[in-house]
């Protein structure tokens, strides 16, 4: 069933579910349906409407006062059903083993659950994702020693809102709350459970949503910054003993290593060539994961007017690589077989890299977030090791040759950018020991019985992959657990 | 640009590096101190196989 909280009377009797989860993204969506398809009754509360509205992604709006001003804490992030699915551009790939290891250059625990115990819904998930039944099966030969061919699959890609709308709106066991905003979590007065979500609607109206348990999928900055709120009870927020809550904020760094000359086009048959550093050249050189890609053009640009006159004196300039580069001075452009080398790397768990509360507060009177995104020396190291690396490999391979810009080669220039992939990792990171993380091995907040996050922010680390494959695998074993749990 | 190009062959490899290595004098001025940035390249040789010249990432057997 579909309600609009901004539509029931102040006096409405809700009632009782056996799980409260609020957000409706592919986590959120995820473990409701597997705990409806186990008989379990689910209220599935969104923030926004069915439609992108100003009104609500306002609400995303917080400061940043780290790496790059990451001006994404708003952007990246869509707040209506369906969530930041609604604008996800597909890319899937998973964890390697090495991800699940403990490293030693990672000053944190990893994670307290092994890669089997996720990949159990390897096949289910692709399901969900709209993958092709063959999907990751395609090998293809590489004669390099330390990188790999990255495996990577396109989703169509899968909005969780248009996909799952009807079957949501029709299903007996969920009812689905559009415009209904988590403002406060309360908990009985042992401090050791959730009683109840206030949630209100934007005209200000609150209602108290009542269940057995509750999830938490809201994305890495919502589910922190809502436990940093709700601290009515529980000084300095919930589930935030240890002061864990909000820190270790990761993101997938994308730097731009340098450019690259084509020598063996072949390699570049679906236009683009994405490698993979190999798990036992990320152990002996202790640095953490990654996809590296090379996407050169293949024609000489040509544009404006004069083009084939453009062209003719491009051509001849990109034949001789000092000449270009004297040219370039005075004009950027392309040449055929040229291309920027684009990243995305892991970044290490980081307790200084992480969410806060402004002191600002929004319309329902809660503190916005404040990011300090923190880069570390162990993601520098990491960052010019792969750049070094990954272009001895293409010329040892005769694949390209590159050039490396001035900061991968010089440790003592500061690196300028370090991009990002509008991914959020971590701020409520899985640990065994509730001194280095937010949830236990059952994504269950530490210190409660009955609140349970889903999604990005329980990563322990972050890989070299998209996340968005991982996070369904995880909340398909979530919502597992909780019909376990709930039977 | 490409090296196994037609037009920029082996003798075009051979011209590739030559310019390299005549950068610091044609280009002084246009580069801040490059000569400086060409030595500290080249000691972020750690293998014999290769030489980094110019921020390029070569193999010796390119010249």
């Amino acid at each position: 069933m579909l309600i609009d909280l901004s539509t029931l009377d102040k006096n409405t009797s809700l009632k009782q579910y056996d799980v409260c989860i609020c957000g409706t993204g592919p986590s959120g969506i995820t473990v409701a349906r597997t705990l409806a398809s186990q008989g379990l009754t689910v209220a599935l509360l969104e923030g926004g409407g069915l439609e992108y509205s100003e009104n609500s992604q306002e609400l995303y709006k917080g400061k940043n006062v780290g790496l790059n001003n990451w001006d994404a804490i708003r952007n990246c992030r869509l707040r209506f059903f369906g969530g930041t699915s609604n604008h996800w551009e597909g890319r899937c790939s998973y964890f390697d083993p090495v991800d699940f290891e403990q490293r030693g250059y990672i000053d944190l625990p990893g994670w307290p659950i092994s890669r089997k115990e996720i990949f159990s819904h390897f096949e289910e998930a692709c399901a969900i994702l709209d993958l092709p039944k063959d999907a990751f099966s395609k090998k293809t030969k590489w004669s390099g020693t330390n990188f790999r061919i990255s495996d990577k699959e396109l989703s169509p890609p899968t909005r969780f809102g248009t996909k799952y709308r009807e079957e949501l709106k029709k299903s007996l066991k969920i009812d689905v709350y559009i415009n209904a905003n988590l403002t406060d979590v309360r908990l009985h007065d042992s401090l050791n459970s959730v009683k109840s979500f206030e949630v209100k609607s934007y005209s200000g109206t609150a209602f108290n949503f009542i269940a057995k348990n509750y999830v938490f999928a809201m994305g890495a900055i919502e589910n922190a910054r809502l436990l940093l709120n709700s601290d009515k009870q529980v000084k300095g927020g919930i589930g935030n003993k240890y002061d864990m809550v909000g820190r270790c904020f990761m993101e997938h760094f994308n730097v731009e290593f340098g450019r690259f000359v084509v020598e063996d086009k072949s390699k570049f048959l679906q236009g683009s060539l994405e490698v993979n550093p190999s798990e036992a050249f990320m152990r002996s050189h202790r640095i953490g994961n990654a996809v590296l890609s090379f996407n050169p053009s293949f024609s000489t640009s040509e544009y404006g007017h004069f083009q084939g006159l453009k062209k003719s004196v491009r051509e001849f300039f990109c034949k001789y690589p000092s000449l270009t580069d004297l040219s370039r001075k005075l004009k950027e452009f392309d040449c055929s077989g040229d291309g920027v080398i684009r990243s995305l790397i892991e970044q290490v768990p980081n307790l200084q890299s992480r969410i806060m509360l402004d002191t600002e507060t929004d319309m329902f009177g809660m503190r916005k977030v404040k990011l300090d995104w923190k880069a570390s020396e162990a993601d520098n190291h990491t960052i010019r090791t792969l750049g070094i690396e990954v272009a001895k490999e293409m010329a040892r391979t005769n694949v390209a040759r590159v050039q490396l810009q001035d900061f991968i080669l010089d440790k003592n220039k500061e690196i300028p950018d370090y991009g990002h992939h509008c991914h959020q990792l971590g701020t409520t990171r899985m640990s065994a020991d509730p001194k280095f993380g937010v949830v236990d091995k059952d994504s269950r907040v530490h210190g409660l019985e009955n609140l349970f996050i889903a999604g990005s922010s329980v990563y322990s680390t972050g890989a070299g992959c998209n996340p968005t494959l991982t996070l369904v695998m995880l909340s398909l074993r979530l919502g597992e657990h909780l019909a376990k749990k709930s039977a | 640009m490409r090296f196994s190009d037609n037009q920029s062959n082996v003798t075009g490899r051979r011209l590739f590096l030559m310019m390299l290595a005549a950068q610091p004098l044609i280009m002084n001025g246009i580069l801040e101190n490059p000569l400086k940035k060409m030595v500290l390249n080249v000691l972020h040789d750690d293998a014999n196989d290769f030489f980094i010249i110019g921020g390029w990432v070569l193999l010796k057997s390119d010249i």
